[in-house]
Protein backbone atom coordinates (compact mmCIF):
# COMPACT_ATOMS: atom_id res chain seq x y z
CA UNK A 1 0.00 0.00 0.00
CA UNK A 2 1.45 3.33 -1.01
CA UNK A 3 1.40 6.23 1.34
CA UNK A 4 3.29 8.34 3.80
CA UNK A 5 3.34 8.21 7.58
CA UNK A 6 4.90 10.96 9.66
CA UNK A 7 5.73 10.25 13.29
CA UNK A 8 6.97 12.99 15.57
CA UNK A 9 8.23 12.26 19.05
CA UNK A 10 10.21 13.97 21.80
CA UNK A 11 13.97 13.48 21.35
CA UNK A 12 14.16 11.06 24.26
CA UNK A 13 15.41 7.46 24.17
CA UNK A 14 12.17 5.95 25.43
CA UNK A 15 10.39 6.97 22.24
CA UNK A 16 12.67 5.02 19.95
CA UNK A 17 10.30 2.09 20.49
CA UNK A 18 7.56 3.98 18.66
CA UNK A 19 9.73 4.60 15.63
CA UNK A 20 10.60 0.91 15.44
CA UNK A 21 6.95 -0.09 15.75
CA UNK A 22 6.03 2.31 12.96
CA UNK A 23 8.65 0.71 10.71
CA UNK A 24 7.31 -2.76 11.50
CA UNK A 25 3.77 -1.77 10.68
CA UNK A 26 4.46 0.15 7.49
CA UNK A 27 7.01 -2.42 6.37
CA UNK A 28 4.57 -5.30 6.75
CA UNK A 29 1.77 -3.42 4.97
CA UNK A 30 4.15 -2.69 2.13
CA UNK A 31 4.98 -6.38 1.86
CA UNK A 32 8.62 -6.18 2.91
CA UNK A 33 10.27 -9.37 4.18
CA UNK A 34 10.95 -9.70 7.89
CA UNK A 35 14.64 -9.44 7.11
CA UNK A 36 14.22 -6.11 5.35
CA UNK A 37 12.05 -4.90 8.20
CA UNK A 38 14.70 -5.90 10.74
CA UNK A 39 17.32 -4.04 8.72
CA UNK A 40 15.18 -0.94 8.48
CA UNK A 41 14.46 -1.07 12.20
CA UNK A 42 18.17 -1.16 12.89
CA UNK A 43 18.79 1.74 10.53
CA UNK A 44 16.01 3.81 12.06
CA UNK A 45 17.35 2.97 15.52
CA UNK A 46 20.73 4.36 14.53
CA UNK A 47 19.29 7.50 13.01
CA UNK A 48 16.90 8.26 15.86
CA UNK A 49 19.50 7.43 18.53
CA UNK A 50 21.85 9.90 16.86
CA UNK A 51 19.24 12.63 16.98
CA UNK A 52 18.39 11.85 20.60
CA UNK A 53 22.04 11.96 21.63
CA UNK A 54 23.43 14.78 19.56
CA UNK A 55 20.82 17.07 18.11
CA UNK A 56 19.80 19.09 21.12
CA UNK A 57 21.55 20.47 24.20
CA UNK A 58 20.71 18.42 27.31
CA UNK A 59 18.01 20.64 28.73
CA UNK A 60 16.30 21.67 25.51
CA UNK A 61 13.18 19.69 24.67
CA UNK A 62 13.63 18.81 21.03
CA UNK A 63 11.67 16.62 18.68
CA UNK A 64 12.54 13.99 16.15
CA UNK A 65 10.52 13.41 13.00
CA UNK A 66 10.41 10.05 11.25
CA UNK A 67 8.80 9.98 7.82
CA UNK A 68 8.03 6.62 6.25
CA UNK A 69 7.08 6.48 2.59
CA UNK A 70 5.94 3.21 1.12
CA UNK A 71 5.75 2.65 -2.61
CA UNK A 72 5.82 -0.44 -4.76
CA UNK A 73 8.76 -2.54 -3.62
CA UNK A 74 10.42 0.32 -1.76
CA UNK A 75 10.34 1.84 1.68
CA UNK A 76 11.98 5.18 2.30
CA UNK A 77 12.62 6.57 5.75
CA UNK A 78 13.77 10.06 6.66
CA UNK A 79 14.75 10.96 10.20
CA UNK A 80 15.11 14.65 10.91
CA UNK A 81 15.61 16.97 13.83
CA UNK A 82 15.60 20.72 14.28
CA UNK A 83 18.75 20.93 16.33
CA UNK A 84 22.36 21.66 15.64
CA UNK A 85 23.44 20.20 12.35
CA UNK A 86 26.10 17.56 11.79
CA UNK A 87 29.40 18.99 12.90
CA UNK A 88 32.54 18.40 10.89
CA UNK A 89 34.01 15.08 11.79
CA UNK A 90 30.79 13.27 12.45
CA UNK A 91 31.75 11.01 9.61
CA UNK A 92 33.91 8.12 10.90
CA UNK A 93 37.12 9.47 12.44
CA UNK A 94 40.58 8.09 13.01
CA UNK A 95 39.83 6.24 16.24
CA UNK A 96 39.45 2.56 16.98
CA UNK A 97 35.72 2.81 17.52
CA UNK A 98 34.24 5.59 15.41
CA UNK A 99 32.31 8.37 17.09
CA UNK A 100 28.79 7.19 17.79
CA UNK A 101 27.11 9.20 15.07
CA UNK A 102 29.77 8.19 12.59
CA UNK A 103 29.25 4.51 13.35
CA UNK A 104 25.53 4.97 13.14
CA UNK A 105 25.84 6.34 9.63
CA UNK A 106 28.26 3.54 8.67
CA UNK A 107 25.69 1.00 9.77
CA UNK A 108 22.93 2.66 7.80
CA UNK A 109 25.21 2.77 4.79
CA UNK A 110 25.89 -0.95 5.21
CA UNK A 111 22.20 -1.74 5.29
CA UNK A 112 20.34 0.60 2.99
CA UNK A 113 20.31 0.73 -0.78
CA UNK A 114 20.48 4.50 -0.72
CA UNK A 115 21.36 7.05 1.91
CA UNK A 116 21.72 10.77 1.98
CA UNK A 117 22.53 13.02 4.86
CA UNK A 118 22.07 16.75 4.93
CA UNK A 119 20.40 19.67 6.56
CA UNK A 120 16.78 19.42 7.67
CA UNK A 121 13.85 20.58 5.55
CA UNK A 122 14.20 24.27 6.36
CA UNK A 123 17.97 24.33 6.36
CA UNK A 124 18.24 23.73 10.09
CA UNK A 125 19.12 20.56 11.92
CA UNK A 126 19.87 17.26 10.25
CA UNK A 127 18.01 14.91 7.95
CA UNK A 128 19.12 11.35 7.33
CA UNK A 129 17.22 9.71 4.51
CA UNK A 130 17.61 6.08 3.49
CA UNK A 131 15.68 3.54 1.51
CA UNK A 132 15.46 -0.19 0.97
CA UNK A 133 14.01 -1.94 -2.01
CA UNK A 134 12.50 -5.40 -1.58
CA UNK B 1 44.01 6.86 8.05
CA UNK B 2 45.03 3.95 10.23
CA UNK B 3 47.30 4.97 13.09
CA UNK B 4 50.99 4.17 12.75
CA UNK B 5 50.77 1.23 15.11
CA UNK B 6 47.79 -0.19 13.28
CA UNK B 7 49.48 0.41 9.97
CA UNK B 8 52.49 -1.58 11.10
CA UNK B 9 50.28 -4.51 12.10
CA UNK B 10 48.41 -4.37 8.82
CA UNK B 11 51.61 -4.39 6.81
CA UNK B 12 52.94 -7.27 8.88
CA UNK B 13 49.85 -9.31 8.17
CA UNK B 14 48.84 -8.30 4.66
CA UNK B 15 52.32 -8.22 3.18
CA UNK B 16 54.23 -10.67 5.34
CA UNK B 17 51.51 -13.09 6.43
CA UNK B 18 52.17 -12.48 10.14
CA UNK B 19 49.08 -14.05 11.72
CA UNK B 20 49.97 -12.79 15.18
CA UNK B 21 49.74 -9.26 13.85
CA UNK B 22 46.28 -10.04 12.57
CA UNK B 23 45.27 -11.43 15.96
CA UNK B 24 46.47 -8.20 17.59
CA UNK B 25 44.34 -6.22 15.16
CA UNK B 26 41.30 -8.35 15.92
CA UNK B 27 41.88 -7.85 19.63
CA UNK B 28 42.08 -4.10 19.17
CA UNK B 29 38.85 -3.93 17.23
CA UNK B 30 36.79 -6.31 19.34
CA UNK B 31 35.09 -3.37 21.10
CA UNK B 32 33.71 -2.41 17.69
CA UNK B 33 32.46 -5.96 17.14
CA UNK B 34 30.83 -6.05 20.57
CA UNK B 35 29.23 -2.71 20.00
CA UNK B 36 27.71 -3.85 16.73
CA UNK B 37 26.63 -7.20 18.17
CA UNK B 38 24.87 -5.43 21.01
CA UNK B 39 22.73 -3.55 18.55
CA UNK B 40 21.27 -6.86 17.50
CA UNK B 41 20.90 -8.18 21.01
CA UNK B 42 17.62 -9.38 22.44
CA UNK B 43 16.28 -10.80 19.20
CA UNK B 44 16.34 -14.44 20.19
CA UNK B 45 20.02 -15.06 19.51
CA UNK B 46 22.58 -15.07 22.35
CA UNK B 47 24.79 -11.99 22.18
CA UNK B 48 27.96 -14.07 22.52
CA UNK B 49 27.06 -15.95 19.34
CA UNK B 50 26.64 -12.63 17.59
CA UNK B 51 30.00 -11.44 18.86
CA UNK B 52 31.68 -14.56 17.50
CA UNK B 53 29.95 -14.20 14.17
CA UNK B 54 30.89 -10.53 14.09
CA UNK B 55 34.51 -11.41 14.79
CA UNK B 56 34.50 -13.60 11.69
CA UNK B 57 33.33 -10.57 9.76
CA UNK B 58 36.16 -8.55 11.24
CA UNK B 59 38.74 -11.12 10.16
CA UNK B 60 37.30 -11.12 6.65
CA UNK B 61 37.48 -7.34 6.54
CA UNK B 62 41.10 -7.37 7.67
CA UNK B 63 41.92 -9.96 5.02
CA UNK B 64 40.45 -7.79 2.32
CA UNK B 65 41.76 -4.46 3.55
CA UNK B 66 43.80 -2.36 1.15
CA UNK B 67 46.24 0.02 2.79
CA UNK B 68 46.58 2.26 -0.23
CA UNK B 69 42.93 3.22 -0.21
CA UNK B 70 43.43 5.46 2.80
CA UNK B 71 40.29 4.32 4.55
CA UNK B 72 40.11 3.76 8.29
CA UNK B 73 40.04 0.04 9.14
CA UNK B 74 37.23 0.37 11.66
CA UNK B 75 35.04 2.15 9.11
CA UNK B 76 35.86 -0.39 6.46
CA UNK B 77 35.03 -3.30 8.73
CA UNK B 78 31.55 -2.17 9.78
CA UNK B 79 29.63 -3.40 6.70
CA UNK B 80 31.34 -6.79 6.77
CA UNK B 81 30.75 -7.29 10.48
CA UNK B 82 27.12 -6.24 10.17
CA UNK B 83 26.74 -8.43 7.10
CA UNK B 84 27.92 -11.53 8.96
CA UNK B 85 25.55 -10.85 11.84
CA UNK B 86 22.62 -10.36 9.49
CA UNK B 87 23.45 -13.53 7.64
CA UNK B 88 23.50 -15.38 10.95
CA UNK B 89 19.96 -14.22 11.64
CA UNK B 90 18.81 -15.11 8.18
CA UNK B 91 20.13 -18.64 8.61
CA UNK B 92 18.80 -19.18 12.10
CA UNK B 93 15.87 -17.04 13.10
CA UNK B 94 14.15 -15.57 10.10
CA UNK B 95 13.84 -19.00 8.56
CA UNK B 96 11.02 -19.80 10.97
CA UNK B 97 7.77 -18.71 9.44
CA UNK B 98 7.07 -15.42 11.16
CA UNK B 99 3.32 -15.72 11.52
CA UNK B 100 3.78 -19.04 13.33
CA UNK B 101 6.32 -17.56 15.74
CA UNK B 102 4.11 -14.58 16.44
CA UNK B 103 1.11 -16.83 16.92
CA UNK B 104 2.91 -18.96 19.51
CA UNK B 105 4.10 -15.91 21.37
CA UNK B 106 0.67 -14.35 21.23
CA UNK B 107 -0.92 -17.44 22.76
CA UNK B 108 1.63 -17.44 25.59
CA UNK B 109 0.96 -13.77 26.19
CA UNK B 110 -2.78 -14.32 26.24
CA UNK B 111 -2.47 -16.98 28.93
CA UNK B 112 -0.04 -14.84 30.90
CA UNK B 113 -2.37 -11.87 30.66
CA UNK B 114 -5.10 -13.81 32.43
CA UNK B 115 -2.75 -15.28 35.02
CA UNK B 116 -1.28 -11.89 35.86
CA UNK B 117 -4.70 -10.27 36.05
CA UNK B 118 -5.73 -12.79 38.65
CA UNK B 119 -2.56 -12.04 40.64
CA UNK B 120 -2.57 -8.28 40.26
CA UNK B 121 -6.28 -7.61 40.37
CA UNK B 122 -6.00 -5.61 37.17
CA UNK B 123 -4.85 -6.06 33.60
CA UNK B 124 -1.04 -6.24 33.42
CA UNK B 125 1.11 -3.63 31.70
CA UNK B 126 3.17 -4.48 28.63
CA UNK B 127 6.32 -4.42 30.75
CA UNK B 128 4.82 -6.92 33.20
CA UNK B 129 3.67 -9.19 30.38
CA UNK B 130 6.97 -9.04 28.52
CA UNK B 131 8.97 -9.83 31.63
CA UNK B 132 6.71 -12.69 32.62
CA UNK B 133 6.97 -14.29 29.20
CA UNK B 134 10.65 -13.48 28.74
CA UNK B 135 10.61 -11.31 25.62
CA UNK B 136 11.31 -7.64 25.06
CA UNK B 137 8.50 -5.10 25.09
CA UNK B 138 8.60 -4.50 21.37
CA UNK B 139 8.10 -8.17 20.58
CA UNK B 140 5.33 -8.39 23.16
CA UNK B 141 3.51 -5.43 21.64
CA UNK B 142 3.86 -6.93 18.16
CA UNK B 143 2.42 -10.27 19.27
CA UNK B 144 -0.37 -8.68 21.32
CA UNK B 145 -1.42 -6.63 18.30
CA UNK B 146 -1.26 -9.63 16.02
CA UNK B 147 -3.91 -11.40 18.06
CA UNK B 148 -6.55 -8.76 17.45
CA UNK B 149 -8.34 -10.70 14.80
CA UNK B 150 -10.86 -8.09 13.81
CA UNK B 151 -8.54 -5.51 12.36
CA UNK B 152 -6.45 -5.93 9.19
CA UNK B 153 -3.15 -7.49 10.26
CA UNK B 154 -0.51 -9.75 8.85
CA UNK B 155 -2.32 -12.65 10.57
CA UNK B 156 -5.94 -13.37 9.97
CA UNK B 157 -6.93 -16.25 12.16
CA UNK B 158 -8.55 -16.03 15.55
CA UNK B 159 -6.65 -18.12 18.05
CA UNK B 160 -8.97 -19.28 20.76
CA UNK B 161 -10.76 -21.89 18.73
CA UNK B 162 -11.33 -23.87 21.88
CA UNK B 163 -13.03 -21.03 23.73
CA UNK B 164 -16.61 -21.65 24.81
CA UNK B 165 -19.09 -20.47 22.22
CA UNK B 166 -21.64 -19.46 24.82
CA UNK B 167 -20.96 -16.82 27.40
CA UNK B 168 -22.66 -17.64 30.71
CA UNK B 169 -25.42 -15.14 31.38
CA UNK B 170 -25.92 -13.07 34.49
CA UNK B 171 -29.25 -11.89 35.83
CA UNK B 172 -28.06 -8.33 36.55
CA UNK B 173 -27.03 -7.57 33.08
CA UNK B 174 -30.24 -8.92 31.63
CA UNK B 175 -32.04 -6.37 33.74
CA UNK B 176 -29.66 -3.64 32.67
CA UNK B 177 -30.32 -4.42 29.05
CA UNK B 178 -34.06 -4.60 29.54
CA UNK B 179 -33.98 -1.21 31.27
CA UNK B 180 -32.78 0.50 28.11
CA UNK B 181 -35.50 2.32 26.25
CA UNK B 182 -36.72 0.23 23.41
CA UNK B 183 -36.32 2.93 20.83
CA UNK B 184 -33.00 4.21 22.10
CA UNK B 185 -30.08 4.20 19.78
CA UNK B 186 -27.95 2.17 22.15
CA UNK B 187 -30.66 -0.44 22.49
CA UNK B 188 -30.95 -0.66 18.72
CA UNK B 189 -27.23 -1.08 18.47
CA UNK B 190 -27.26 -3.81 21.09
CA UNK B 191 -30.10 -5.55 19.32
CA UNK B 192 -27.82 -6.01 16.36
CA UNK B 193 -25.40 -8.10 18.40
CA UNK B 194 -25.33 -11.77 19.05
CA UNK B 195 -26.19 -12.83 22.56
CA UNK B 196 -22.67 -13.39 23.82
CA UNK B 197 -21.43 -10.11 22.37
CA UNK B 198 -24.34 -8.25 23.89
CA UNK B 199 -23.61 -9.64 27.33
CA UNK B 200 -19.99 -8.52 27.14
CA UNK B 201 -20.99 -5.06 25.93
CA UNK B 202 -23.55 -4.67 28.69
CA UNK B 203 -21.03 -5.72 31.32
CA UNK B 204 -18.51 -3.29 29.94
CA UNK B 205 -20.61 -0.24 29.28
CA UNK B 206 -23.66 -0.51 31.48
CA UNK B 207 -22.00 -2.06 34.48
CA UNK B 208 -18.64 -0.39 33.90
CA UNK B 209 -16.57 -3.52 34.42
CA UNK B 210 -13.06 -3.56 32.99
CA UNK B 211 -12.05 -6.15 30.42
CA UNK B 212 -10.02 -8.07 32.96
CA UNK B 213 -12.93 -8.09 35.41
CA UNK B 214 -15.30 -9.32 32.73
CA UNK B 215 -12.89 -12.07 31.75
CA UNK B 216 -12.55 -13.22 35.33
CA UNK B 217 -16.28 -13.12 36.01
CA UNK B 218 -17.40 -14.74 32.81
CA UNK B 219 -14.59 -17.29 32.62
CA UNK B 220 -13.11 -16.49 29.22
CA UNK B 221 -9.74 -15.01 28.32
CA UNK B 222 -9.15 -11.28 28.17
CA UNK B 223 -8.12 -11.67 24.58
CA UNK B 224 -11.52 -13.13 23.84
CA UNK B 225 -13.25 -10.28 25.68
CA UNK B 226 -11.18 -7.80 23.70
CA UNK B 227 -12.05 -9.41 20.39
CA UNK B 228 -15.74 -9.62 21.22
CA UNK B 229 -15.77 -5.96 22.21
CA UNK B 230 -14.05 -4.91 19.02
CA UNK B 231 -16.40 -6.92 16.89
CA UNK B 232 -19.41 -5.63 18.82
CA UNK B 233 -18.41 -2.01 18.42
CA UNK B 234 -17.99 -2.47 14.69
CA UNK B 235 -21.39 -4.10 14.45
CA UNK B 236 -23.02 -1.45 16.62
CA UNK B 237 -21.47 1.35 14.64
CA UNK B 238 -22.68 -0.24 11.43
CA UNK B 239 -26.18 -0.54 12.84
CA UNK B 240 -26.19 3.05 14.09
CA UNK B 241 -25.19 4.25 10.65
CA UNK B 242 -27.99 2.27 9.04
CA UNK B 243 -30.40 3.78 11.53
CA UNK B 244 -29.24 7.29 10.69
CA UNK B 245 -29.66 6.68 7.01
CA UNK B 246 -33.21 5.40 7.35
CA UNK B 247 -34.26 7.98 9.96
CA UNK C 1 6.34 18.54 31.13
CA UNK C 2 3.87 17.07 28.73
CA UNK C 3 5.27 14.80 26.08
CA UNK C 4 3.41 14.84 22.80
CA UNK C 5 3.58 12.08 20.23
CA UNK C 6 2.10 12.85 16.81
CA UNK C 7 1.40 10.51 13.98
CA UNK C 8 -0.06 11.43 10.64
CA UNK C 9 -1.36 8.81 8.21
CA UNK C 10 -3.43 8.73 5.02
CA UNK C 11 -7.13 8.86 5.86
CA UNK C 12 -7.83 5.38 4.44
CA UNK C 13 -8.81 2.12 6.18
CA UNK C 14 -5.53 0.21 5.87
CA UNK C 15 -3.55 2.74 7.87
CA UNK C 16 -5.17 2.41 11.28
CA UNK C 17 -2.81 -0.45 12.10
CA UNK C 18 0.25 1.76 12.35
CA UNK C 19 -1.64 4.20 14.59
CA UNK C 20 -2.71 1.32 16.84
CA UNK C 21 0.80 -0.07 17.06
CA UNK C 22 2.31 3.31 17.90
CA UNK C 23 -0.39 3.89 20.53
CA UNK C 24 0.45 0.49 22.00
CA UNK C 25 4.07 1.60 22.24
CA UNK C 26 3.05 4.81 23.95
CA UNK C 27 0.76 2.91 26.30
CA UNK C 28 3.65 0.60 27.17
CA UNK C 29 5.88 3.57 27.98
CA UNK C 30 3.16 5.02 30.18
CA UNK C 31 2.70 1.71 32.02
CA UNK C 32 -0.98 1.59 31.16
CA UNK C 33 -2.74 -1.70 31.95
CA UNK C 34 -3.19 -3.54 28.69
CA UNK C 35 -6.97 -3.42 28.62
CA UNK C 36 -6.74 0.35 28.87
CA UNK C 37 -4.40 0.39 25.90
CA UNK C 38 -6.88 -1.74 24.02
CA UNK C 39 -9.70 0.71 24.62
CA UNK C 40 -7.56 3.71 23.80
CA UNK C 41 -6.83 2.04 20.47
CA UNK C 42 -10.49 1.16 19.91
CA UNK C 43 -11.72 4.67 20.58
CA UNK C 44 -9.03 6.25 18.41
CA UNK C 45 -9.72 3.84 15.55
CA UNK C 46 -13.41 4.68 15.81
CA UNK C 47 -12.69 8.40 15.51
CA UNK C 48 -10.29 7.83 12.60
CA UNK C 49 -13.23 6.58 10.56
CA UNK C 50 -14.60 10.11 10.48
CA UNK C 51 -11.45 11.58 8.97
CA UNK C 52 -12.00 13.57 5.80
CA UNK C 53 -8.49 13.33 4.45
CA UNK C 54 -6.29 13.31 2.60
CA UNK C 55 -4.37 12.72 5.85
CA UNK C 56 -5.38 12.49 9.45
CA UNK C 57 -3.30 13.29 12.50
CA UNK C 58 -3.36 11.80 15.98
CA UNK C 59 -1.69 13.84 18.75
CA UNK C 60 -1.25 11.97 22.01
CA UNK C 61 -0.34 14.04 25.08
CA UNK C 62 0.70 12.24 28.20
CA UNK C 63 -0.03 14.15 31.38
CA UNK C 64 0.46 13.05 34.96
CA UNK C 65 -3.09 11.76 35.38
CA UNK C 66 -4.39 11.29 31.89
CA UNK C 67 -3.69 10.77 28.23
CA UNK C 68 -5.33 13.11 25.73
CA UNK C 69 -5.76 11.87 22.19
CA UNK C 70 -6.59 14.56 19.68
CA UNK C 71 -7.65 13.43 16.20
CA UNK C 72 -8.38 15.47 13.09
CA UNK C 73 -9.30 16.88 10.75
CA UNK C 74 -12.68 15.16 10.87
CA UNK C 75 -15.92 15.60 9.02
CA UNK C 76 -19.12 16.92 10.55
CA UNK C 77 -20.23 13.36 11.31
CA UNK C 78 -17.82 13.31 14.20
CA UNK C 79 -20.11 15.55 16.21
CA UNK C 80 -23.09 13.25 15.70
CA UNK C 81 -24.59 12.20 19.08
CA UNK C 82 -24.85 8.53 18.14
CA UNK C 83 -21.15 8.37 17.44
CA UNK C 84 -20.40 10.29 20.59
CA UNK C 85 -22.30 7.72 22.61
CA UNK C 86 -20.05 4.87 21.52
CA UNK C 87 -16.95 6.94 22.26
CA UNK C 88 -18.32 8.09 25.62
CA UNK C 89 -18.43 4.45 26.62
CA UNK C 90 -14.73 3.98 25.95
CA UNK C 91 -13.07 7.23 26.93
CA UNK C 92 -13.41 9.12 30.18
CA UNK C 93 -14.15 12.33 28.34
CA UNK C 94 -14.95 13.14 24.74
CA UNK C 95 -14.86 16.63 23.31
CA UNK C 96 -15.40 17.72 19.75
CA UNK C 97 -13.91 21.08 18.94
CA UNK C 98 -13.26 23.24 15.90
CA UNK C 99 -9.73 23.31 14.54
CA UNK C 100 -7.78 26.24 13.17
CA UNK C 101 -8.99 25.84 9.62
CA UNK C 102 -12.69 25.48 10.28
CA UNK C 103 -12.41 21.71 10.49
CA UNK C 104 -13.41 19.44 13.36
CA UNK C 105 -11.20 17.68 15.87
CA UNK C 106 -12.07 15.18 18.56
CA UNK C 107 -10.28 15.01 21.89
CA UNK C 108 -10.51 11.80 23.89
CA UNK C 109 -9.26 11.77 27.47
CA UNK C 110 -8.25 8.58 29.27
CA UNK C 111 -7.45 8.64 32.96
CA UNK C 112 -4.23 6.88 33.85
CA UNK C 113 -4.19 5.31 37.30
CA UNK C 114 -3.95 1.54 37.57
CA UNK C 115 -0.36 0.31 37.42
CA UNK C 116 1.28 3.35 38.93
Amino acid sequence: MNGRVVLEVPAKPEYLLLARLAVTSVGRSAGASEETIADLKLAVTEAVANAVKHAYPPDIPGRVTVELTASAGRLEIAVSDQGRGLADGDEPTASEVPAESGMGLSIIRAIADEIDVGAGPDGRGTRVRFACGF
Amino acid sequence: MPSDAQRALLVAYLENGDVRARDRLVEELMPLVRSLANRYAGRGEPTEDLVQVGAIGLVKAIDRFELEKGVELSTYAVPTIVGEIRRHFRDRTWGVHVPRRLKELSMRLSRMRDELSAELGRSPTVAELAEAVGVDEEEAIDALEASKAYAPRSLDQPYDDDEPARVPGLADEERGYAALERGSVVRQGLDALEERERRIVVLRFLRGMSQSEIAAEVGISQMHVSRLLRKSLETMRGRLEETEVTA
Amino acid sequence: MTDVVSISVPAAPGWTGVVELVLAGLGARLDLPYDRIDELQLATTAVLEDAVGPDVRVDASARADSVDIRVGPLGAAAADPARRRVLDALADRVAVEPGEEGDTWAVLTFARGGAR
